[in-house]
């Protein structure tokens, strides 16, 4: 409300930040993972002896570093830049509350940068010791990473006491940051075998190429056993309109979960009956559509995280549409367009419709008008008395929405213009309906 | 008729006094500008060697691969030291950092792939230099190009965050306000030639490094630095003034009028004459003394002007702030835990620096304990290639 709106037709700014952060985590997550895989590679390698298993470790962390380095570490920028753009209210108190959090995870990062670096250009030249030494450097400070953010994202759905006591600590050591780290923890691992699974693929050698198999795809197991009690763990920390959400309350989320799950079966149960059983039978292409279906699965798990936090970007203080929850009565009062700093009205410029004003400052955080979560659709066959009643009762029709907190005529010119949505457009669109 | 501009504060505050925040903000900014010079200048210094490498001048062959093998760390660390002031900038002025990055929209973002691809452009010069072929400097200008865009948006934010009368305008058109061209080009020259001229001083002390085992190339390469530092400077002559003059004139008045301001604004360039004439003075003698002491002057300029951009945004942004922005709900603990775990972690990174440049150092190791086979320590430096891949 406070900000300018960044128009992202189609897509709508959610997913942008969707793609780049489900991107992001699924190449992290093997960050983390992906140096214990390596060092335990290394140390197996010097214990047997095994100069071709060495090399192959090797080959692994090129393969690692082009990756992780770089996709990884800039697409985590690339989150933040989105956020900031998308939910600049949302960013600001995030970062307001865990300034010393981001701080600490920034020397973390130095920290894993460095022994990354060192770690792939110290291959031979320094002593196995110092090696393993740097390797182990490399993968608590990047586990250190993932448990800083960990707090921080979990936050947004479970503040628990900060909201009373706006402690750090308590907003980090929020009630569902352990059992989130703890699932994170289990993906990590599992990723780490995952993309192992790619490059051990590559390998010619029968007996090296069935060795690594066998125990990259045993790096599958703890998060195959674990994952289902800690992701009951999980929700059972989750506020209870979250729980409502994920079980019926919001169809599409629910479906997108039973998706997850049913996913991730499939993988482990792939990995597992396959090429963990009989390393032999482990073909680059089955390897690829694995690792694809883990990117869907992260996708979809991370949509399923982001759904059930409606309608708060931060719960219980902060509405997915700018609005603060303390806030809220005022705002009930004065109505948005009063209050809002950006909408073309306030600059004296006229609107093409007054209540295209009201959608861009009350509803464009999470909907477009044609493309993702649009409402043209949604809005199919409504007439104004329909969708005036439709936005008196937004938050208790649907619970994962905020309440619509409009004055009567921005109500009015909104329902107007979501109606307007349903006329016959004025020049065929290419592309368009039909 | 234009309503206010500016968001109202964040309702919580900030989390430690606006002094410790800016000093952090200075200081971790000033951090992301050494690899960047790197990152900026390096790739022209690269790309320029790579090309005149073309005509078959051996030594310019020899320093753009040397040089193509830093740029992907210098990237690295661009990046991750680019974090900590973009924390702290968003936590202090993010009322006027977040709005005008929106307004500049998919500008802004484009950074994101821009940066990513530019980066692995530098990965394939770097490592995969044979396949890459005579493609080298094509991708070398693509990946520079693109890093110019991101310094280029920095800038360009940074020049409308100073400015919300502009914004109206640039975010509904004309009808809403003054849409001025922004002043960037100036701005991002500055920068440009700043950073240039530091990579020329790094290429420079390269120089007198290897100039210890190879006379002849180390005096080139010490020698070819300094045209660099030399060029830019001459560049600096014009394009620093010009900067200036793009400044609004009670901006300038208050800086000059500051003692600080003023200190800063007379020290920069005579730090940057006093390092370029030592340069000078250390290839031509090839002195390790006067080189050193160069490199010192030239990042005290740079420290220098660091603060003096620091200043000139507060005297453009603190009186736009909105009351109640900085209120303070200060977090001690959290912040003793930044400061613990600092330390320890740039100990810890200078405990593994030590040791591997001491394990480098030493003769080589003994061959590996027969139970190991040849496992350890195939022969050969670097890093191995891809083995056994395909
Ligand atoms: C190749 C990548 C990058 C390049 C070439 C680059 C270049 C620059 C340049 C030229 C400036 C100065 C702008 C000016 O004052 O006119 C700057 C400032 C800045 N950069 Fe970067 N940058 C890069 C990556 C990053 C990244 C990834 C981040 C954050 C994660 C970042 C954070 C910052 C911040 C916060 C400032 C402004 C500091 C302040 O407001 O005082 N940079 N950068």
């Amino acid at each position: 409300m406070n900000y300018p709106h960044w128009d992202v037709p189609l897509l709508g700014g959610g997913l942008i930040i969707a793609i780049v952060a489900v991107t992001h985590v699924f190449i992290a997550q093997f960050a983390v993972g992906g140096g214990f895989f390596l060092v335990l590679g290394e140390r197996w390698a010097y214990r047997t002896g095994d100069a071709r298993l060495l090399a192959y470790i090797k080959a692994h962390s090129r393969f690692f570093v082009l990756l992780t380095v770089v996709l990884g570490a800039v697409t985590g920028v690339g989150i933040w830049w989105s956020i900031a753009l998308v939910h600049p209210t949302g960013t600001s108190a995030l970062l307001r509350v865990f300034v010393w959090g981001w701080a600490t995870e920034w020397v973390f990062f130095i920290v894993e940068l460095s022994a990354a670096l060192l770690y792939y250009y110290t291959w031979d030249r320094v002593s196995r010791a110092a090696h393993l030494l740097i390797g182990w450097v490399y993968a608590f400070s990047a586990w250190g990473t993932a448990a800083i953010i960990n707090g921080i994202v979990s936050f947004m759905l479970t503040p628990g006491r900060w909201l009373e006591t706006q402690n750090f600590w308590h907003a980090w050591l929020n009630p569902t940051a352990v059992p989130s780290l703890f699932l994170r923890t289990l993906v990590c691992i599992a990723l780490a075998g995952l993309y192992a699974l790619v490059t051990a693929t590559w390998l010619a050698d029968g007996g090296l190429r069935r060795r690594v198999v066998r125990w990259a795809a045993g790096w599958l197991w703890p998060a195959f056993v674990l994952l289902g009690p800690g992701a009951a763990w999980y929700l059972s920390q989750a506020p209870e309109s979250a729980r409502a959400i994920v079980f019926g309350g919001a169809p599409a989320v629910s479906l997108m979960f039973m998706v997850s799950v049913a996913g991730s079966a499939v993988l482990f149960l792939t990995v597992l009956l396959g090429p963990y059983r009989d390393p032999a039978s482990a073909s680059r292409p089955l390897v690829l559509v694995v690792l694809l279906l883990g990117l869907v699965v992260t996708g979809g798990t991370e949509w399923v995280r982001e759904a059930i936090r409606k309608p708060y970007v931060i719960h219980g203080y902060l509405y997915s549409n700018h609005v603060f929850v303390h806030e809220a009565d005022e705002v009930a009062d004065t109505g948005y367009l009063t209050r809002a700093r950006w909408v073309a009205s306030s600059h004296g410029i006229p609107a093409l419709h007054p209540g295209e004003d009201v959608f861009r400052v009350a509803c464009a955080s999470c909907h477009t008008v044609d493309g993702y979560n649009g409402l043209r659709p949604l809005v199919r066959g409504w007439n104004v008395e329909f969708a005036e009643f439709q936005l008196s009762h937004l938050d208790t029709l649907k619970e994962f929405m905020p309440p619509f907190l409009g004055t009567e005529d921005e109500r009015g010119a909104l329902a107007d213009w979501l109606v307007s949505l349903n006329q016959p457009r004025e020049a065929p669109v290419v592309g368009g309906e039909r | 008729m234009t309503g206010p501009v500016v968001p109202p504060p964040d309702p919580i505050g900030l989390p430690a006094p606006p002094g410790l925040l800016q000093g952090l903000l200075v200081f971790t900014f000033f951090l992301h500008v050494l690899p960047l010079a790197m990152t900026v200048g390096g790739a022209v210094i690269t790309l320029a060697s790579e090309v005149a490498g073309r005509q078959g001048h051996g030594h310019h062959q020899r320093l753009a691969r040397e040089l193509a093998a830093v740029l992907p760390a210098s990237v690295a660390y661009t990046i991750t030291f680019g974090v900590a002031p973009l924390l702290f900038v968003q936590v202090l002025y993010g009322v006027f950092f977040f709005t005008s990055s929106i307004i500049l929209g998919w500008l802004w973002f484009l950074m994101i792939p821009a940066m990513i691809v530019a980066y692995y452009g530098l990965y394939l010069v770097a490592w995969f230099r044979e396949r890459v072929g005579r493609a080298a400097p094509l991708v070398l200008a693509v990946a520079g190009l693109l890093i110019l865009y991101v310094a280029a948006m920095h800038a360009k934010n940074q020049v409308l965050m100073a400015h919300p009368e502009w914004w109206p305008g640039r975010y509904f058109g004309p009808a809403a306000g003054p849409t001025p061209v922004l002043p960037v080009l100036p701005r991002l020259a500055h920068a440009f030639f700043g950073l240039l001229g530091l990579a020329g001083l790094a290429v420079s002390l390269y120089g007198h490094r290897v100039w210890r085992a190879d006379r002849e190339y180390g005096r080139w390469v010490a020698r070819s630095g300094l045209a660099w530092v030399l060029g830019a400077a001459a560049a600096q002559i014009v394009v620093a003034p010009w900067y200036w003059l793009t400044l609004p004139a009670p901006i300038q008045s208050r800086v000059l009028a500051g003692g600080l301001g003023g200190g800063l604004l007379l020290a920069a360039p005579l730090l940057a004459a006093l390092g370029v004439g030592l340069l000078a003075l250390a290839a031509a003698a090839m002195k390790p003394g006067p080189a050193i002491a160069a490199g010192v002057a030239m990042v005290g300029a740079t420290a220098a002007l660091v603060g003096l951009r620091d200043l000139v945004r507060q005297l453009a942004l603190l009186p736009h702030l909105p009351a109640g922005a900085w209120a303070l709900a200060l977090q001690v603990g959290p912040a003793v835990m930044f400061a613990v775990v600092l330390l320890a972690g740039l100990a810890l990174v200078g405990y593994l620096l030590a040791r591997v440049a001491g394990e480098l150092r030493a003769p080589p190791v003994p061959p590996p304990a027969p139970v190991s086979g040849t496992a350890g320590r195939a022969p050969g430096p670097g890093p191995a290639p891809p083995a056994q891949a395909g």
